[in-house]
């Protein structure tokens, strides 16, 4: 790597990266996050360095808001090119995950809104960030969100500009993408936003489609299928294919104990129709957010455990089954003696 | 740095620079070898103009004779199709440039020099990178030059600005200026508003401002004099006295 960053650990590997924790030397040993792009090593598979890189650190150079993960610094060495950023402690797919903690009303809050003033900022700047997802929403430990993973994002604006429909991970694509729409606006990431705050209140994924058709009739089973009238130019989209007609479901029946306010955010955000969705202003406006109770303040914003206690937990549940198993079956020979007797 | 480059150009081994009898400066040569290749290739004219700024950042700031020019051009292309998003295979771009600089031979197989050539390119790709400090994103003059285009088209008579050609001669000299240093040196905006001045000096547009404090030039570049906009002219026409 270079003499500045001490490598620390791995935390984790994807198909282009490499992410290292590392400690820099020229920052009184303040741990940051190392990002090492993967260059392609079999000759003919080469194209130079990697365009989603590329993109990356031409976007993050550009942006500088409290919820984007900033880009500290860029090293080139011999053939590598690696991305330093702020270490963040846990994601809020982690969050979501770790059912020994609570996410009240006020967690709900505070977390939906770090995401809608990232993505406002995003939009305000032409970028479109298309791959939303919780495991891209870095939290750090003190509580602040931030939105991370540019590799997909792009700029936007360009009104004959086509786009590929092959963005952003299933369940959290807007039923437009589904149908192979070529033009597209900021209404996919706020689709995307929606399925988020969903998951954070049933601690599920919303919509879990098993594939691009089914993720549709997941889309459809609910919102009702797409007609004339709630969605006037869904025909001519390329992969249009007619569902059987289903009517809607209500929000409420699903999310129970979400107030009104939060009900009517989440309807907004996902329209059938794009172009009838709110964009991330307007949610920011919606009254969830000046209505009580406020977001909870970020130190006060759960942590998950750290891998460590989590794994001492699993490692005690085992040996609690292994007990249990002994138990029953020194009970099972009780019964059977029983049994036989 | 450990890294090996092969020379695009002498890799065929003869030393026949076939566009020595031209009598450009060897900057120029360079330059022109960049903008045919992109046009070759079909990358927009900002993809060639970055691709341009580039290559003079890059020998200002490497010792020279260091890497292969014709390496180090390719390079260029090859990240400014990257940066403004064009799509280029490097294949097309080692085709395309090999043919470019040995159009009297066959056309490239694929062979060992084909591969060398590609892997070279993408070394100096990164090379390139490193000597750009990863600031590959530039701010060019050509969305000012559109601005104030649009903005002076609405002082002038519809009819007098189509004639006077003024757009398309404008956008060619600053497409060319990227054939010197200029754009290295000033900021982009002082770049479009000199273009713009030169080609409605040379169009003789009248740009009416009755009653005006100001010439319409100090509203789009305020601070700028006109001996200032008149050096930067000189400059970009003593590329077309080049010829000798």
């Amino acid at each position: 790597m270079s003499k500045r960053y001490r490598k620390l650990d791995i935390l984790g590997e994807g198909q282009f990266a490499t992410v290292y924790r590392a400690e820099d030397t020229e920052r009184d040993n303040a741990i940051v996050a190392v990002k090492k792009i993967k260059i392609g090593q079999r000759r003919e598979a080469r194209d130079g360095i990697n365009r989603t890189a590329l993109r990356e650190i031409k976007l993050l150079q550009e942006l500088h808001h409290p919820h984007i993960l900033g880009l500290l610094d860029v090293l080139g060495h011999k053939s590598n090119i690696s991305l330093i950023f702020d270490f963040m402690d846990t994601d809020l797919e982690m969050i979501i995950k770790d059912k020994s903690l609570l996410l009240p009303p006020g967690v709900v809050k505070a977390y939906s809104l770090m995401i809608l003033q990232g993505l406002e900022y995003l939009h305000a700047h032409w970028i479109l960030h298309r791959d939303l997802k919780p495991n891209n929403l870095l939290i750090n430990k003190d509580g602040v969100l931030k939105i991370t993973d540019f590799g997909l994002a792009k700029a936007y604006g360009s009104p004959n500009r086509i786009m590929t429909h092959q963005v952003v991970t299933r369940w959290y694509r807007s039923p437009e993408l589904l149908f192979g729409a070529r033009l597209y606006s900021t209404g996919v990431d706020l689709w995307a936003v929606g399925c988020i705050i969903a998951e954070m209140l049933l601690r599920l994924p919303f919509l879990p489609g098993e594939t691009d058709l089914g993720q549709l009739s997941t889309i459809f089973e609910f919102f009702g299928s797409p007609n004339e009238e709630n969605w006037p130019s869904v025909k001519s989209l390329p992969d249009y294919v007619e569902f059987k007609p289903s009517p809607p479901q209500s929000f409420r029946d699903v999310f129970s104990a979400a107030g009104d306010d939060l009900i009517h955010l989440l309807e907004s955000c996902m329209k059938l129709d794009p172009s009838k969705r709110c964009t991330a202003s307007q949610a920011l406006q919606s009254s969830y957010f000046s209505n009580p109770p406020g977001p909870t303040p970020g130190p006060r914003l759960p942590m998950p455990r750290s891998r460590k206690e989590i794994e001492a937990d699993i490692e005690h549940e085992i040996m609690a089954s292994r007990k249990r198993a002994l138990d029953d079956s020194q009970e099972g020979q009780k019964v059977a003696k029983r049994l036989n007797f | 740095m450990g890294v090996v480059l092969i020379m695009a150009d002498s890799a065929a081994g003869t030393e026949d620079k076939n566009h020595e009898k031209s009598g450009y400066s060897p900057v120029l040569e360079e330059t022109l070898f960049v903008a045919k290749a992109g046009l070759r290739l079909r990358m927009s004219e900002v993809a060639i103009a970055t691709a341009l700024q580039y290559y003079h950042t890059f020998q200002s700031t490497m010792e020279k004779n260091r890497f292969d020019e014709n390496l180090v051009a390719m390079a260029c292309l090859f990240l400014a199709a990257k940066a403004q998003e064009v799509s280029l295979r490097l294949s097309d771009l080692v085709n395309t440039c090999y043919h470019i600089l040995h159009h009297d031979k066959p056309q490239l197989e694929v062979s060992s020099l084909y591969w060398q050539l590609k892997e070279s390119v993408a070394k100096m790709e990164l090379v390139l990178l490193r000597a750009l400090k990863f600031e590959f994103q530039l701010d060019l003059p050509h969305r000012y030059l559109l601005h104030h285009l649009l903005s002076l088209s609405h002082w002038v008579e519809p009819s007098q600005w189509h004639s006077s050609h003024v757009t398309r001669l404008s956008w060619s000299l600053l497409q060319d200026s990227f054939h010197t240093t200029l754009n290295h040196i000033h900021p982009p905006n002082k770049m479009a508003v000199a273009v713009l001045y030169l080609a409605v000096k040379v169009s003789r547009l009248v740009i009416p401002s009755p009653g005006s404090r100001y010439q319409w030039w100090e509203v789009m570049c305020p601070g700028v004099t006109e001996p200032e906009l008149q050096t930067l002219c000189e400059a970009i026409m003593n590329l077309y006295q080049n010829e000798k």
